[in-house]
Formats: C-alpha cells, sequence, structure tokens
C-alpha cells in the first residue's frame, strides 16, 4: 500500500473482519506500506473451511477459466487436485 | 504448440528457446521438482506477454511465469508442460512518484538494482530479504 493508505486499508480491513465474522489479520512493514495481510482459518469446521476454499478457486476459475496460468499453485482443494495437497 | 505463432509475436528468435531447454528453467532453485516445457520465451514488453498469453488461451496451452528463479517452494515448476515466460528481460523502471513513495518497476527488475536506484536518488527501499538476485515478480 501506499503509506499515506495504509492506515485507510487497515481500518477498512478491521471494519470487513467485523461485518464477516471472518479473521482477518493485518501485520507488517509500517514504514513501507507493507502489509501481510492474512486471512485466517481459524476455528471453523471442515465442512465451513472446504466451502470458502471453494470460493477462493471460484476467484481462480474466474481469472484463469482454462486453468493455464501457473495452475496448481494455489487456492487447492477439491478432488481435482488432491494429488497436490 | 507452434513456435512459429511465438516468433510472430516475439520478433527475436534469440528470446525464444524451444529445444534443449536448461533443467534450471524447468525447476526453482533447490531443483527437487522439474517439469517440462515446449518453449521457454524472454518477453521484453507488456505486448509481447499479452500476445502470448491471447496465443496460449486460444489454445488450452498452459503457462508458467518466472523471474530469477529464486523461489524455494516450486513456484516455477512448469507441471504441466507448454510455455515459460521468463521476465529477467523486462526488468526496467517506470515511475518514481515520491509524494506517495511509490515506484513502479517491471516485474524482472532485481531487488539489488532497485535499491540501487533509489539509494542514488537519497531514499531507501526497506524490504530486503537475503537474496538480492531475485526478482519482484
Amino acid at each position: 500500500m501506499p503509506i499515506d493508505k495504509t492506515a485507510y486499508f487497515i481500518g477498512f480491513i478491521n471494519q470487513l473482519e467485523k461485518e464477516s465474522g471472518m479473521q482477518m489479520v493485518s501485520f507488517g512493514h509500517a514504514g513501507d506500506g507493507n502489509v501481510h495481510l492474512c486471512v485466517v482459518r481459524g476455528n471453523r469446521d471442515d465442512e465451513t473451511w472446504e466451502k470458502e476454499l471453494v470460493v477462493m478457486n471460484s476467484i481462480k476459475n474466474a481469472l484463469d477459466p482454462l486453468h493455464i496460468l501457473n495452475d496448481k499453485k494455489s487456492y487447492i482443494t477439491g478432488e481435482q487436485n488432491e494429488e497436490f495437497i | 504448440m507452434d513456435i512459429n505463432k511465438l516468433k510472430g509475436i516475439v520478433k527475436d528468435e534469440k528470446r525464444i528457446v524451444s529445444a534443449d531447454i536448461p533443467d534450471r528453467y524447468l525447476s526453482d532453485t533447490l531443483g527437487r521438482l522439474k517439469g517440462t516445457a515446449s518453449a521457454l520465451v524472454f518477453v521484453k514488453s507488456t505486448e509481447e506477454v499479452s500476445g502470448i498469453l491471447a496465443y496460449a488461451h486460444r489454445n488450452n496451452i498452459p503457462v508458467t511465469p518466472r523471474g530469477a528463479g529464486t523461489n524455494l517452494v516450486g513456484s516455477t515448476v512448469p507441471v504441466d508442460g507448454g510455455i515459460i515466460l521468463d521476465f529477467s528481460q523486462m526488468n526496467g523502471i517506470l515511475e518514481l512518484d515520491t509524494d506517495t513513495m511509490t515506484i513502479t518497476v517491471e516485474p524482472g527488475i532485481l531487488l539489488k538494482d532497485l535499491q540501487r536506484f533509489v539509494e542514488e536518488r537519497g531514499l531507501f527501499y526497506p524490504p530486503d530479504p537475503g537474496e538480492k538476485e531475485s526478482t519482484i515478480l
């Protein structure tokens, strides 16, 4: 983040965390605007977590519908990619 | 995979390797996993990248990008074959905005070159991993 927008960004994330109930941790290097945003599993059970991974995979699918862009390196879940877990 | 199509996009045959691709381009720094590829292309511009990705999309060809290849987690291993896009020659500095202390660079620039550029201007680029030969990519 540009350093003059970092505080705004973290405020936005904190608000989003409250609204969504999804645990989000902002930390990093304040001096250079490097926010290591972690959206973490927390205490979610397997079923809930699996559903959320499906949502993350849908983002990958939207940007890379053919799965030709360095595939199988992130958002790995489901039967299709089981061998790489 | 039609190498001539790539040559039509990247009009410099020296930047296209289709035979005997060296092992270091098929793996990461650790070299534990090795992939395969039909072509290794050293891209130099957004237009070349766009043209190659359009060609890959039309023909369902996997693409694996790489910078200096200093990663340790297999991210540059071309597990599905296809095209390797090497960004190491796309290493320019596009803009330095001192109002927001933001610099815009091309993905293949080495950290040490970026650090030298800003330090010559009395500035400081703080992220400082041990590996100075790595890229921003």
